[in-house]
């Protein structure tokens, strides 16, 4: 059984340390009611945030208590009027560029790996990994609109290493902050009985061991030994890469939201059926629902200072934020310009939908029905995988 | 009777909407983002535009993203028109 020793090769061991930790601080709260206090459940935000970062617990609280401060010193201006409201929107747009720089900087010349010794020991001052940076962005924005007042410490801490959120998905602040108290209140049985959480933790489960053996599978077919003709590979990552990459992704966070309902705890949806989606939009509406909304909020519908917004400029810049956001190399960048290009495309297309009308119903009524969900598939597919090959013929 | 319609907010508001998303006036009463085809990402970009030519205000830009309901959008008009 090939495929299974792949499987098993292929589990992240960060990830299964992040599932084992969850697991266990699910299980405490609900077993120990004890810890079903705002200081219960610091406690073990604390524990299960030094088992997930380990050696870089002391940069994310670094960072995380640097955002604090900025953010508590900012509440000390009233914001009564219009213009203290609008200063502290700058303050706070000022702040989400330099933790915009600071986060680029640090993929660009790996601070995380980089320590510092003292006494003896190597500290690392700097860990700020893609879900750290948008969380604190949503902070940000959300303080700068005046929709959330400066977070008690306690809660903020509780919020920054709740284990179910800390390797994805974004719960924003006044999404906790709102059902913080509900989680202390909340009695252990309900939510263990609760047949929702059951079954969003068995959904995740079986996502995941599902992704876990498609992947396992592919890397068997794919072996070099086994010699396979190029487009037999092309035609096997086709089908079986993406779908192992979902459902391992949506195992992975119907898995969170399913142990965070033992919490008590409601995080809103990560994946709704992309595949299958008729076009980019609703690929798009339906993937990682939890980033992609902050980066459609902040940034598509933005103006960037014009008196009307061009969707076509802002839909470049969120596919590219998004690439950056998953990596700063040529991959990532080119990831995200071909799903911009893609994205703009289907924009045009809405645009002057009705010059295809003729040709539409004439030619394509019934196989479009069809072809929207092929194309998109094949697109989004063929933007993981076409990357590679552009970057070598730059080169 | 002219200012009572100058400040027919929500009227205006499901007006609008009802013109951006071509739907009935009644439709546009209690609408949320998600439940109806246009009112997409693309859609709402073009309901602030049409809602701020209408009203003659600007919303900022933190703003655009919370204006998901109608009811939303007329506390906002209504605040943002005070101001």
């Amino acid at each position: 059984m090939q495929f299974l020793r792949n499987s098993l090769l292929t589990i992240d061991l960060s990830l299964l340390i992040a599932v084992l930790v969850c697991i266990a601080a699910s299980a405490l709260v609900s077993l120990l009611p004890m810890l079903r206090s705002t200081y219960g459940l610091l406690i073990v935000s604390l524990l299960a945030t030094a088992g997930i970062y380990r050696h870089g617990m002391l940069g994310y609280l670094f960072i995380n208590l640097v955002i604090y401060l900025f953010v508590a010193g900012l509440a000390w201006l009233p914001i009564g009027s219009r213009l203290l409201q609008r200063n502290r929107w700058r303050w706070c747009c000022a702040a989400m560029l330099a933790l915009l720089a600071i986060f680029l900087a640090g993929r660009y010349y790996q601070l995380e790996t980089r320590g510092v010794p003292l006494l003896g020991v190597k500290l690392f001052f700097y860990s700020l990994n893609m879900w750290a940076f948008l969380r604190l962005i949503t902070l940000l924005w959300e303080f700068g609109s005046g929709r959330v007042e400066r977070p008690s410490l306690l809660s903020y801490v509780i919020w920054i290493g709740l284990p179910f959120t800390l390797l994805g998905p974004i719960l924003r602040y006044s999404q906790f902050e709102q059902q913080l108290p509900l989680i202390c209140q909340s009695r252990k049985t309900e939510n263990i009985l609760s047949s929702q959480s059951t079954r969003r933790f068995l959904l995740g489960m079986a996502q995941l061991s599902l992704g876990l053996l498609l992947a396992g599978f592919q890397a068997s077919l794919v072996d070099p030994g086994n010699g396979l003709p190029r487009w037999e590979k092309l035609a096997i990552g086709f089908s079986l890469a993406p779908w192992a990459f979902y459902l391992l992704w949506a195992g992975y966070f119907n898995f969170m939201e399913g142990l965070a309902l033992f919490w008590g705890l409601n995080l809103p949806p990560s994946f709704n059926r992309p595949f299958g989606r008729r076009n980019l939009s609703e690929f798009w509406a339906n993937w990682n629902m939890t980033a992609t909304s902050v980066f459609r909020d902040y940034f598509f519908f933005n103006r960037w200072g014009l008196a009307k917004a061009n969707l076509y400029i802002n839909t470049l810049v969120v596919f590219l934020m998004v690439g950056v956001w998953h990596g700063l190399n040529g991959y990532w960048v080119l990831w995200g310009l071909l799903h911009g290009i893609g994205f703009c495309g289907y924009l045009w297309y809405r645009a002057n939908k009705s010059r295809f009308a003729i040709w539409r119903h004439r030619v394509l009524d019934a196989p479009f029905r069809f072809a929207g969900p092929i194309a998109t598939y094949v697109y989004v597919c063929s933007c993981w995988f076409l990357p590679p090959t552009i970057l070598k013929l730059m080169r | 009777m002219a200012q009572d319609i100058d400040f027919d907010i929500g009227g205006r508001v499901r007006e609008t909407l009802a013109r951006v998303f071509q739907l009935s006036a009644a439709e546009a009463g209690d609408l949320r983002m998600g439940l109806h085809p246009l009112w997409n990402s693309m859609g709402h970009m073009q309901l602030i535009v049409e809602l701020e030519k209408e009203f003659g205000l600007r919303f900022p830009t933190y703003e655009i993203a919370e204006l998901l309901s109608t009811e939303a959008i007329i506390k906002a008009v209504e605040r943002y028109r005070q101001k």
